[in-house]
């Protein structure tokens, strides 16, 4: 388990989360809440869908848009419009967690189905995150034991 | 024919217990509270469970042309929505009124109406409304009065065709119209009804209707070319549609059924579409485009046809049907308008599926008593015209107004239902009206 893990705040805004995921080059960051709570997950998918019309990132919305012309000036201003925003309303909450007593299967059959990159780990008392695990953390605890 | 049961489950009379499951589940239908299709499987099952109809007889009310015309329309278009035809047309229309608000409002309900006439309502809006939004994303407009135009032009341009509402698919297969006897008879009504419709809008929302050149230019900039995203498959699928179109044209000349036409078509085009390729890529898409038809359409169609036969070998339509003509005095006139006017309320309230299911055979069961099967055209086709139109009543009714609803609300402009209503109304009725002046002038005032 990787421990203590990177997490956003759930009053952070858009421009805070992007800085940290580009700092950690990380594609998801779990969400908690000023008591340390776990609330979900926000990915660099949900922050791409900022970047775009919603008549293509809402449910069932354009597939394809190799007609439009959008020029980075364009997707900036969407990316400035939204800067400012709380990430609350863009945070994924159906997301799979796993407790530090679950079976290491559950958690590798977890990152295999879902895709998921990092899988939080709760303390089963209070919700609250204590770490993640990953595929990376799994090989590093291979190692060990070798 | 098969024997009726004289007594069913607790030695009960088969026609009020059939009566009684028809009224539950229309109530439960209205209702909402549970989905629409384990609703009328659940009535179905009733009907059987209880002894109303043997699993023969429930098999035998089961219209099969309707629903091999529904599932071969719906993988023809699974497959052609793929090329990005629908949206080559809307961004072509829009360029052709060089992205000028006012026009495009008109421009892209008339391609809405058009492909409505050809597809079903709920596949054209689920194609159109997307690339609405972000045309009127583009040009800083609010969406609601190109969205209000496309529902109701969905639902008139529907009414034109065999396939294109589900009603007609209904009184078409059960009465034996043909594909040209819908446009022959319906075509150019449904052109005044359009044309009427798009003044009406034009008069409220044309003039408030304004943009900025900068604003025009970025939709201008728009590739339509690039929104076909494989040429072979738009060919293919062009093609095939093409085909069939035309197969339903002539289906009284090559003595075929439009099911038939409509699945061998949609059965051509899946060939086409796998041709070629691995087997394994093969099933991914066969399957892929299999999981896109609409199975719990085709499952509550089904439950709906068992419904309605248990009324009808049980003789309470028949004694609905004998009521009605009483009621009429055996005047085709007075029937066709009171038709018209009942279904288009009706159709308003509630879903026009089950409505017109029931209908057709309420009607059939009268047809003797109203002149026989020649005289009773008029009655058909006020039938169509009141349960299509209808939809345009109210927000929840027709399944495509409910879905441009959910667009809207995702895009942040929530239609309200009462909103939607001071619009709806007087264009629900003006359509019906024009629909009455048409059926007088075309077979009652003897021109």
């Amino acid at each position: 388990m990787h421990s203590p893990p990177t997490r956003l705040y759930v009053d952070n805004t858009v421009r805070e989360a992007i800085d940290l995921l580009i700092e950690h080059h990380m594609y998801n960051l779990p969400v908690v809440n000023r008591d340390e709570v776990f609330v979900g997950e926000i990915s660099t998918r949900r922050l791409t869908g900022l970047l775009l019309p919603d008549s293509i990132s809402m449910d069932m919305g354009l597939k394809h848009t190799g007609f439009m012309r959008e020029t980075l000036k364009d997707l900036h201003q969407r990316l400035n419009n939204v800067s400012d925003q709380l990430i609350s309303q863009y945070v994924d909450t159906d997301i799979n967690v796993v407790y530090p007593d679950s079976p290491l299967m559950d958690a590798l059959t977890l990152l295999y189905h879902n895709k998921y990159i990092r899988i939080p780990v709760l303390d089963p008392d209070n919700q609250q995150l204590v770490g993640g695990i990953s595929f990376i953390t799994l090989l590093r605890a291979l190692e060990m034991e070798e | 024919m098969y024997e009726t049961a004289q007594e069913v489950v607790l030695g009960l009379n088969p026609m009020w217990v059939s009566c009684a499951i028809f009224i539950t589940t229309y109530a439960l239908l209205i209702s909402d509270i549970i989905h629409r299709t384990v609703v009328v499987m659940l009535g179905a099952g009733l009907m059987i469970l209880t002894g109303v109809l043997n699993q023969q007889q429930a098999v035998a009310g089961v219209d099969f042309n309707t629903i091999a015309l529904l599932t071969g329309m719906m993988i023809i278009v699974a497959i052609t929505k793929q090329s990005g035809v629908f949206q080559y047309l809307a961004i072509w229309a829009t360029k052709k009124v060089d992205a000028k608000p006012r026009g495009i409002l008109l421009m892209l309900a008339t391609v809405t109406a058009v492909l409505s006439a050809l597809l079903d309502n709920v596949t054209t809006v689920l194609l159109i409304v997307p690339v609405t939004l972000l045309i009127v994303d583009k040009l800083e407009l609010s969406p609601y009065p190109f969205l209000i135009a496309e529902i109701f032009a969905s639902n008139i341009g529907g009414t034109a065709t065999l396939i294109g509402d589900p009603p007609n698919i209904l009184i078409g297969s059960a009465v034996g119209f043909s594909f040209m006897d819908f446009v022959r008879e319906l075509g150019l009504v449904v052109i005044v009804i359009h044309t009427a419709m798009l003044v009406m809008l034009d008069f409220i929302w044309g003039r408030r209707l304004t943009t900025t050149e900068e604003c025009r230019e970025k939709v201008m900039a728009f590739e339509e070319k690039d929104a076909i995203t494989d040429k072979r498959l738009l060919i293919q699928s062009l093609t095939v549609l093409a085909m069939v179109i035309a197969g339903f044209m002539l289906a009284e000349i090559i003595h075929l059924e439009t099911g038939s036409i409509a699945l061998f078509g949609a059965t051509l085009l899946l060939l086409l579409h796998i041709l070629g390729r691995s087997s394994k890529n093969q099933s991914k898409r066969v399957n892929g485009i299999l999981d896109e038809v609409e199975w719990s359409t085709l499952a509550f169609f089904i439950g709906l046809f068992v419904l309605v036969h248990a009324l009808e070998v049980n003789g309470l339509l028949a004694i609905l049907g004998e009521g009605l003509v009483e009621f009429s005095g055996s005047d085709i006139q007075l029937t066709a308008f009171v038709t018209l006017w009942f279904s288009a309320i009706a159709s308003a309230i509630i879903d026009n599926i089950p409505f017109v299911a029931t209908m057709i055979p309420l009607l059939q069961s009268a047809s003797t008593g109203l002149g026989g099967e020649e005289a009773m055209a008029p009655i058909w086709w006020a039938l169509s015209l009141g349960a299509c139109l209808g939809g345009n009543g109210s927000l929840i009714g027709a399944t495509a107004n409910v879905i441009v609803a959910g667009f809207a609300e995702r895009a942040g402009y929530p239609i309200k239902f009462s909103r939607f209503l001071l619009i709806a109304i007087p264009i629900m009725l003006l359509s019906v009206m024009i629909a009455t002046g048409y059926l007088y002038l075309r077979h009652f005032a003897g021109l």
